[in-house]
Parts: C-alpha cells; sequence; structure tokens
C-alpha cells in the first residue's frame, strides 16, 4: 500500500459520489443503501488494487452513477412538481396498480378519486386501505373499461353489480392497457389464487385484438419505475401524447393508412400477417386463460364492449374522412363474430354488450376520452345481471358505504334502526330507518361505542363503551339524542347488554383481581325493578352475548375448545347446551316468536349464518358464502334477517328474507 | 432469443463466455454446439432441424467430393449438395405461410450461402473437407452467424474452430468496445429513427412529397446503424470466444459509386456473391456477357433479399447504375471527370441521392407505385405538415452528426485504438460514456427485430 492516504480520499471521494445517505432518503431501503455502499467499498477496493488498469474506466463509470444519483435527489425532492406520478408495480410480464394509492384525476369531462387498498385493488375513497382478500366469488379481468378510472368506484359498473348480488365477492382487476396476454399473466401469477368461481374477462373492440403479444419488462421499465429522473426524461418519449393525437381523441383502432389498418384495425377486411398473428395470439392466450380459469375450479365469461364508432355514427364518419378510409374495407361486426366464434370453440359464455348499448337512448361514452361513463358503467351492471339470471338469494346491500356497519338492532315498532359503524377509526353509533336511507350520527369522540340496542321503552341506547382489545369496555346508556351518557357498570366490566323487556337485562361482566388480571366474562342478568342481579354462568369460562326471550337466556360459552351456544331457563334455573359442533358459534338472536335462534357458525373457514329450532333441535345452515355473516337481528315482524357482514372489500348491513322452515343455503 | 436484450448482455452471455474460459480445450466445441443449438432452438425446433440437416448435408457431400476420384463424381457429388441447399433457400423465400410457423428457418440465408461456399471451396480445393463432423455443425450453426450473418468465408472460420484459444485481455477489451457500440449504433440511432420513420414510410393515403423525402434519409440512417449495429455486436460477441469474424461494413456511406459502395456494404454478401457467382459466371472477362452477368448478380442478391417486386427493383436499379458508371468511365471525358477532385464532392452528394432513392424502393413498394402514379403525390412545400416532423428533422440533424463520426472513423479508433496519450484516453472515455448514457436513457424504450433478420 503505497499510498493509503490517496487511496482512502479516492474510496471517500467514490463514497460522496455513490453516497447511501441519499440512496436511503430517496430510495427509502436501508438494505439498497447497503448493498451500494459495500459493493462501492468492494469494486473499489477491487480496482485499486487488483485491477489498476481499470481504475480510469471505474472511476468513469462511479461519476456517472454518482451523477444519475444525485440529479435523481435534486429532482426528487426540489422539483417535486415535476414529478410524473407512477401509478403502477411492474412484474415481469404484467404491471398493477400500486398499492395504498390516493390519486385525484381530472380532466375536462371528469374527476376522479383513485384510491387502491394494500393489494392494489381499487376501493371506495372513504373504504380501509389496509382491508385486503384472499378470496373472491367473482373476478373482473379487462383494461381501462373495467378499471374506469374515469368514474367513482360507486359507479363503477362491478360496484353497481354488487348492489344486485350483495352476497358476492366480487373484485375488479382492470388495469389501463391490459391486453389479453397481460390478463393471463395476471390471473397465472395473482388472480387465480383467488379461486373466483366466476372470472369474467371484459374485451373492447376498441384496442384488445391489436399488438396481441407478451409484454416482457425490460430494464428500462424498471428504471422508470424506480427513478422519477428517468421517467420524467423518457416518459415523452415512450409514450405519445393525446393531445397530439390526429383527431385528439384516441382512435384505436383506426388508422390513417391502408398497411395500419391492415395491420392493427379489427374491424378492417384485408388482414396482414401483423394482423393475422396477432388475432392468432388472441387466440391463444384466450384458451390458455380459459385452461387456467377452468384449472382453478372457475368458469371463464366474456364480455364483450363495442366502440364508438360501432355506435354512433358521428364518430364512425370523423374516423372514414379524417383517415380517408374505404368504407367497402370495413366491417363493423367482425370482431363481434371473430370473438363468437372463438367462444364458441372453446365453449365460453359470450356477452356481447352491443344490442344493449344500441337500444340505449343516452351516451354511454364520455364525448372526447373513449371510455364509460357512469351511464356506461350502469348499462354494463345491469346487461351482465340479465345475462347471469341469477338470483342473490334476495339479499340486500342496505349500507351506503364499506364502513364497517354491525350490530343493528331494531326498536320496538320495528321503525328505526340502530348499529354500530366506524369513522376516523372510532366504532360510532347511529340511528336510521329500517332501509338505512337516512341515518344520523349519535356519538362524535374517539371512544369506542358498539353493540347498541333500544332501551327504557325505546328512550334510550344501551351500548358497549370502551376498547375492546383491551378487555376495559363499560356498559352504558344515553338518550336517543346522543346525549346525557349513564355508565351502568359498577367497579366491573361490561359488555354487550340486552335488555329483557321492561324487566332484564342481561350482558357479559368480568372483574379486574387483585393481581390485575381480568376474570373470564360471565352472563349476568339483571331484574331492573328490583337491581337484584344472578350470574347464569361461571367465571371458570367465557361467556358472551346473552340474548333473552321469555323465560330464557341464550348465550354462547367456551368450556372447551370452540364457543357454543348453551340456554338457561330461569323458571328451571336450568342450563342446557344447545350445540356442540366442532366450530365457533357466535351471535345468538332469537326470533320474535322465540321458537327459533339463528346464530353465526364458523364451520367451513368463514362464518355463515345458521338457524336452530329450539323445538326439534334441527340447524340449517341459512347463508353459505366466501363472506362472513355477523350479528344477525330479526325484524320485529319476522319477516326480515337483519345482518352485518364482510365480502372481499365490501362491508356493512345487510338484509335477507326470514328464510321459510324449509329453506337452506343454495336452496 | 433476442441478442440485443438486457438479459442476454448482462446474463447470459457473460455466463456462456465464462463457461467457455473455464473449460478445457477440447469442451470448448461442444459448447459452442450446444449454445448455438439452444440458440437456434429458442426459434422454433425446425429451425434446429434444417440447420442440421444442411449440416449433415454440407459434410457428406464434401467427403464424398473429397473421396471422389473423378471430376464427373466430383461434380455430381458438389452440385448436389449445393443443389439441395439452394432448394432450401427457395423454399423459404416462397411467399405466404407455408405452415412453417413464425420463424420457420431462422439464419439458412446465412449459414445456406456459407454451406455452399464451403462446398464450393472443397471442390475446386481451396479448402481441406473437415473432418470433424461438429466442426461442420458448428460452421452451420455458429450462434452469432444466425441472425442476420456475416456469410464467412470457410478458410477464415473453419481454421479457428480447431484451435478455439482464448481471447487475451486487450481482445476483450476491444470485444466488449464493440459490443457496446453494437448495442448503442441498433437500440439508439436506428430503433429510434425506426420510431419516426415508420409511420411516414408506411402511411399509404395521399403522399406528401416532402415528408417522405425526409423519412427516406431517416431510413437510410436507420438501416445502415441496424445492420452496422448488429454487425459490431456479433463481431464482439465473436471475439470473446476468441473468434474472428469479418465486419460487414466499411464506412459504405463515403462511397461515391455502386462497386465501391458493394465493396463497403455487406461485405460479406459482396464478396461471396463475387467469389461464387461473379467470377465462376465469367466475370469481366467477356465484355459482351459482362452486363449480363452483371444484372443477373445484382439480381440474385435481390432474390436472396426476398421474392418481392422491390427487391428485384432495386437489385436492378443497383446493376443499372453499377453499369452506367462502368461505361461512362470507359469514355474518356467521364473518366476525367470522376478522377477530378473538384468533381469529388458534387459525385457523392449525387451517389448518395441516388442510393437514397434505391433504399426507398427496397423499404416499400409504395415508392414504385408513387413514380407509376405521380399524380398521387403532393409536391406543395408544407411547412405545417414539416413541422409536424420537427422531431423526425430533429433526430436526422442528430443521427448525420452520429453517422459522420462513425465514418470519420472516430469509433473504429475508441474500439480499436491503443490510449497511449492522455487525450486519445480522454477521447476513449467520453465516447464511451456518451454511448452508455445514450443506452441508459433511449436503448430500452422498444426494440425491434434487425431488419436483416428478415432476408
Amino acid at each position: 500500500m503505497r499510498n493509503p492516504h490517496r487511496h482512502l480520499s479516492l474510496l471517500l471521494t467514490v463514497l460522496l459520489l455513490v453516497n447511501p445517505v441519499v440512496i436511503f432518503l430517496r430510495w427509502n431501503s436501508l438494505v439498497l443503501s447497503v448493498l451500494f455502499f459495500v459493493g462501492v467499498i468492494l469494486l473499489t477496493g477491487m480496482v485499486t488494487y487488483g485491477v489498476p488498469n481499470l481504475r480510469v474506466y471505474y472511476f468513469n463509470l462511479v461519476f456517472l452513477v454518482g451523477l444519475f444519483i444525485q440529479a435523481e435527489a435534486v429532482f426528487t425532492f426540489a422539483y417535486s412538481d415535476y414529478i410524473i406520478r407512477d401509478l403502477y408495480d411492474i412484474e415481469r410480464h404484467y404491471y398493477f396498480n400500486k398499492p395504498l394509492l390516493r390519486e385525484r384525476f381530472v380532466d375536462k369531462e371528469y374527476a376522479v378519486e383513485y384510491v387502491t387498498n394494500r393489494q392494489g385493488y381499487r376501493i371506495g375513497a372513504e373504504d380501509d386501505p389496509t382491508a385486503e382478500l384472499e378470496e373472491a366469488d367473482w373476478l373482473f379481468l379487462g383494461d381501462s373499461y373495467t378499471q374506469g378510472a374515469q368514474v367513482d368506484y360507486e359507479d363503477l359498473y362491478t360496484s353497481l353489480l354488487y348492489k344486485n348480488f350483495p352476497d358476492k365477492i366480487i373484485l375488479n382487476a382492470g388495469i389501463s392497457g391490459f391486453g389479453i396476454a397481460d390478463e393471463y399473466h395476471y390471473f397465472v401469477k395473482a388472480g387465480g389464487k383467488l379461486k373466483a368461481k366466476k372470472v369474467f374477462l371484459q374485451i373492447c373492440n376498441f384496442n384488445d385484438f391489436m399488438k396481441v403479444e407478451e409484454r416482457t419488462s425490460n430494464p428500462t421499465d424498471y428504471l422508470m419505475n424506480y427513478s422519477n429522473l428517468y421517467r420524467f426524461l423518457v416518459y415523452p418519449i415512450k409514450f405519445e401524447n393525446p393531445a397530439e393525437l390526429p383527431l385528439g381523441r384516441w382512435t384505436e383502432p383506426f388508422y390513417p393508412g391502408e398497411r395500419q389498418n391492415a395491420d392493427y384495425n379489427v374491424f378492417y377486411k384485408p388482414q396482414s400477417t401483423v394482423k393475422k398473428k396477432d388475432l392468432r395470439n388472441f387466440e391463444l392466450y384466450l384458451s390458455k386463460l380459459n385452461e387456467a380459469v377452468t384449472e382453478s375450479g372457475g368458469e371463464l365469461i366474456v364480455v364483450q364492449l363495442p366502440t364508438k364508432e360501432q355506435l354512433h355514427f358521428r364518430y364512425f364518419e370523423e374516423v372514414v374522412r379524417e383517415f380517408k378510409l374505404d368504407v367497402a374495407k370495413l366491417d363493423m361486426k367482425l370482431p363481434d363474430k371473430f370473438l363468437r366464434s372463438l367462444c364458441e370453440k372453446y365453449k365460453i359464455r359470450h356477452l356481447n354488450l352491443f344490442d344493449e348499448f344500441s337500444a340505449s337512448e343516452q351516451e354511454l361514452y364520455y364525448e372526447f376520452d373513449e371510455h364509460l361513463n357512469a351511464v356506461g358503467h350502469k348499462q354494463v351492471a345491469e346487461a351482465i345481471t340479465g345475462f347471469l339470471n341469477e338470483v342473490s338469494g334476495g339479499v340486500e346491500y342496505l349500507s351506503k358505504a364499506n364502513a364497517g356497519d354491525r350490530y343493528p338492532n331494531f326498536n320496538s315498532d320495528g321503525r328505526l334502526l340502530c348499529y354500530q359503524s366506524i369513522r376516523d377509526g372510532n366504532s360510532e353509533l347511529f340511528l336510521s330507518d329500517t332501509n338505512m336511507e337516512n341515518s344520523v350520527r349519535l356519538t362524535y369522540n374517539r371512544v369506542d361505542e358498539s353493540h347498541p340496542a333500544f332501551y327504557d321503552q325505546d328512550t334510550k341506547l344501551i351500548f358497549t363503551e370502551g376498547d375492546q382489545e383491551v378487555g376495559r369496555t363499560v356498559i352504558s346508556t344515553m338518550e336517543l339524542s346522543g346525549l346525557r351518557r349513564v355508565r351502568r357498570s359498577g367497579n366491573g366490566y361490561g359488555a354487550i347488554a340486552f335488555p329483557g323487556g321492561e324487566k332484564w337485562l342481561a350482558s357479559a361482566q368480568w372483574q379486574q383481581e387483585g393481581d390485575g388480571r381480568l376474570t373470564n366474562p360471565v352472563i349476568r342478568l339483571e331484574n331492573r325493578i328490583t337491581r337484584h342481579e344472578i350470574s347464569l354462568t361461571s367465571a371458570e369460562y367465557e361467556s358472551w352475548r346473552p340474548v333473552y326471550n321469555g323465560d330464557r337466556v341464550v348465550y354462547i360459552s367456551k368450556r372447551g375448545r370452540v364457543f357454543d351456544l348453551y340456554m338457561y331457563d330461569l323458571k328451571q334455573k336450568r342450563e342446557s347446551r344447545l350445540t356442540s359442533s366442532g366450530y365457533d358459534k357466535w351471535d345468538p338472536v332469537f326470533s320474535p316468536d322465540g321458537t327459533t335462534v339463528i346464530y353465526s357458525g364458523k364451520k367451513e373457514g368463514n362464518w355463515d349464518l345458521f338457524s336452530l329450532s329450539l323445538n326439534s333441535g334441527e340447524i340449517r345452515q341459512l347463508t353459505k358464502t366466501k363472506g362472513d355473516e355477523w350479528d344477525a337481528v330479526y325484524s320485529p315482524d319476522g319477516q326480515y334477517v337483519y345482518y352485518g357482514g364482510v365480502y372481499g372489500l365490501r362491508n356493512g348491513i345487510y338484509r335477507m328474507k326470514t328464510p321459510s322452515g324449509s329453506e337452506r343455503a343454495g336452496e | 432469443m433476442d441478442l440485443f436484450s438486457a438479459e442476454y448482455i448482462l446474463f447470459l452471455l457473460p455466463a456462456k463466455v465464462l463457461i467457455y474460459c473455464i473449460l478445457p480445450q477440447k469442451w470448448r466445441m461442444p459448447w459452442l454446439i450446444l449454445i448455438s443449438l439452444l440458440f437456434l432452438g429458442s426459434f422454433g425446433l425446425l429451425s434446429t432441424a434444417v440447420a442440421l440437416t444442411v449440416s449433415i448435408i454440407t459434410y457428406s457431400a464434401s467427403i464424398k467430393i473429397a473421396n471422389s476420384n473423378t471430376t464427373h463424381t466430383k461434380k455430381v457429388w458438389g452440385l448436389t449438395g449445393i443443389l439441395s441447399i439452394v432448394s432450401l433457400l427457395l423454399f423459404s423465400r416462397i411467399e405466404g405461410d407455408p405452415g412453417l410457423g413464425n420463424w420457420a428457418l431462422v439464419g439458412l440465408s446465412y449459414y445456406g450461402l456459407m454451406c455452399i461456399a464451403y462446398l464450393a471451396d472443397v471442390y475446386s480445393g481451396k479448402t481441406a473437407v473437415v473432418g470433424n463432423y461438429l466442426s461442420m455443425v458448428l460452421y452451420t450453426i455458429y450462434f452469432p452467424h444466425l441472425v442476420a450473418g456475416p456469410i464467412s468465408q470457410p478458410a477464415d472460420l473453419l481454421p479457428q474452430f480447431q484451435r478455439l484459444p482464448l481471447p487475451s485481455r486487450k481482445i476483450v477489451a476491444v470485444a466488449l468496445k464493440q459490443i457496446l457500440y453494437g448495442l448503442f449504433c441498433k437500440l439508439v440511432p436506428a430503433d429510434r429513427m425506426g420510431m419516426l420513420v415508420d409511420p411516414v414510410l408506411d402511411y399509404d393515403g395521399r403522399a406528401d412529397f416532402w415528408p417522405y423525402v425526409l423519412a427516406s434519409f431517416g431510413y437510410s440512417i436507420q438501416i445502415y446503424f441496424d445492420f452496422a449495429g448488429y454487425s459490431f455486436l456479433v463481431v464482439g460477441i465473436s471475439r470473446l470466444f476468441g473468434l474472428s469474424i469479418i465486419n460487414n461494413f466499411n464506412r459504405p456511406y463515403l462511397a461515391t459509386t455502386t462497386k465501391e459502395f458493394w465493396k463497403r456494404w455487406h461485405i460479406s454478401l459482396s464478396d461471396w456473391l463475387r467469389r461464387y457467382l461473379y467470377i465462376p459466371l465469367g466475370g469481366s472477362r467477356d465484355r459482351q456477357l459482362f452486363p449480363l452477368i452483371i444484372v443477373i448478380v445484382f439480381c440474385v442478391s435481390g432474390l436472396w433479399h426476398g421474392f418481392e417486386r422491390r427487391y428485384m427493383v432495386w437489385a436492378l436499379m443497383h446493376a443499372a447504375c453499377y453499369l452506367l458508371e462502368h461505361y461512362l468511365g470507359l469514355t474518356r471525358v467521364f473518366s476525367k471527370l470522376f478522377s477530378a477532385k473538384a468533381f469529388l464532392f458534387f459525385k457523392w452528394v449525387l451517389f448518395l441521392s441516388w442510393l437514397n432513392l434505391t433504399w426507398a424502393v427496397f423499404r416499400s413498394d409504395r415508392v414504385i407505385d408513387a413514380l407509376n402514379h405521380l399524380d398521387g403525390i403532393s409536391f406543395e412545400w408544407d411547412t405545417l405538415s414539416l413541422l409536424s416532423h420537427a422531431t423526425l428533422c430533429y433526430w436526422i440533424v442528430v443521427l448525420l452528426i452520429a453517422l459522420l463520426i462513425d465514418h470519420g472513423g472516430i469509433a473504429d479508433s475508441v474500439i480499436n485504438g491503443a490510449h497511449n496519450n492522455k487525450l486519445a484516453l480522454l477521447r476513449e472515455i467520453v465516447f464511451l460514456d456518451i454511448w452508455l448514457v445514450s443506452l441508459f436513457f433511449l436503448g430500452g424504450i422498444g426494440s425491434t427485430q434487425v431488419l436483416y433478420f428478415n432476408f
């Protein structure tokens, strides 16, 4: 080591250029920063002592890399206004929404909030982005027409479809620019894991039949993904600016000139080898996708959207005139015939929306933008609903947002509903009409209020107050105005109070012992007239959720591995066990006539509703979905069962007709 | 398999070279055969099967020629081998979809000519017959040849297969710079220019004359950088395996005559045509047959590119110009004029303009149609229309500078030159940086197959 100081200075200069701190600040990755740090030290040492001939090239390269890193940092932090938003994460053969996006797209024709959850699926602007899903009933694959970044989430055709099929987990995986090859790769890599029973493939005649080829991300794609500066510089070269399009709008697949139309325009009768190859690839990927969907246990359904040129003469006339096309060479039904023949060949159900769209008297597309407007999405949802011809099981979705609405309860005349819902991270109490069209928020604070029930001749609500996570909740009451809150629990803790007429009040209660530990909750029954209280269960085991009817109290108790239903007869002062199957049961509720108990059971990994006849002991499964159904309650007239539910990224309060004696789930 | 992909350059190629260098000498040829087979196999098994069939035909015919006692038998075996390969070549040129897949006979145009050259050389005794079939297989399917040549001479390549030496450090350095420059030429000037000129040249509505002229200049630049980029790349790749293959270019746009041009452009094809067609047909010995031979040679060159009208017209244009230059050069006045220094620049500009027209014909049938229907062309000087091609103008200017630098020999000196003074080293670094930075920002935006892959 002839001159260690010189070598050390060189190393420090290199580290100043390829600065690990700057790398950490810019990319927020300690691993990357350490990798660069170690890599630079090793390489510099190797070049300095091992291959001195390469020194000039090496330090030149370091200078270039360093310059780029510094420029990236300066651009990112000092010129953030110029950063081009990057919405997608790239995979090897497709790309997908970045997780936890919160963007606003503003165009001359629309302004839309675009929000994604942790998995990158689009959700409503107010929805919980941490909610994830592992299964779906129906999965929608498609391009920007399905992604629908031009309409609000609730106006998407998949969201509207959910209103018609609220007990289905419906997932929208549409991504702008997706072709059938991308959709296939997405399904194989991610979509297939959702085990959807129905996979809808949306195809638009706009551009889904052209340039059908496998996408393979190259270094430029990754650089554009990870570098703001690179994206800023390369984006204008790589992508066309819509403002510079010949007609000021996307007109695919129509192009000026014979060759491009023969290559790309699926409506154009002459076919070049390019187009033939595209159509062959389309068939190839359709058959591969169909195979993959079938293998995952689902059914592929193709939904075909027409283009504006197919529907409206003015758009058709515009492209023919401006691009000087020979009308005799156009067949505006070609893609429809092509896809129909493919679907027949591979026995895939095919819904072509051309007829439905043609019959509409409203504008279904935006004027300049090529996508569907809110009316168009509605039309698609209606068409798919009609096509499926399936009954949703008579389930209605009552909530207006995915805000975690749960625990519905009625007042005695059945005209008012109370429930809990999440606002700003807290559970709050609400009142509404029975259709949940109009609701009133009663509580505004940072304390959780939950399990509400009408109390004191419907003049008050009784509810659980406090954080359930730490187990220190109490039972409180307040007037329907939201005022005059009174704590009912004494020194102990309590939850899930259930008023039994004017006389009784059942609840789960527990105490804190001398060592600070909490006892198991027991079911306590209070005679509100005498103020006398009795325990129906022992503190040796957990018991929760008492409901009262006549002289009977039903609750859940965990005396083995799982919670089961128990009933206490007040007359006979005797407890009996109602269920003994090997899965958890929660949330029992009596039918108004007291002959049946409905409860939630986690039989197949998710919560479904079951009914137990107290006369015959017969148990029936009322729902059989991939979602969770909880907190069932009968409407006082006995006609409906209301319940809280979660279906994938959707949740809220649902309503179904009370099943007759013989009905079972799926019948 | 795309030779220009980042995966290939950054991972596959280094792995191939590393294993090649680690292996003992006797395993290097099987390794090269294996990676060539895998390369060819990535385009389809049929391509591999056809290549192996051609190697068997060539090998068998060459053995038979060597073992023949009479000239007649030699001739029969020589012709049998050559005609079998020519038949396959003709079959691969049949228009339409022969049902053999997209890349049915990848590389046949190149290794087919190489095998014909080998049989002809064995027949004439210029090359000794290859005793080892593996050498023949490698000669046929050596992967850097397959996509777009060059058409190596048997005498150049076959002896190298016997030695298969490891490259020296200096050769590796030169090879890496050649690869870098090849990538730059293809992915930056050629592909970017292709993106700009294709829409103009492919547009087949009513043509505007000036944008079309502009785009045809762009295409002349594109095809040079496209083919030169590929050539630099494969020469560099070969060098990493210690093999030296012919560079197809020698500053072709410096040519002032057709004859000179074909000594500078696609040198391996011109050389093949000269050795195995022009000379056997009689060359310039017979003055009366000479024009016919020239027309035949250029027509074969046109047919080699494809059985399409545009290639034939393009070939005939070159043949006509060649003959015109030849006969005008024989006259005293033009002979003096052609050699006058004052006239040289004018001649160069005139020739390049003509060359540009031949490339325009080569690129598209539309030019021939347009020449037949001049009323379909708008000759108006439309400033707006030209302004809409501002990016194309800008790129043409930038790439003309790149072309000048290339033809000025700076790229060659950066690649090959020893930097024995600081100024030369600085120049080398500056150019390497320009290539690297250009590749970094523009190299992966959208790459297309090399143009000569289609031939």
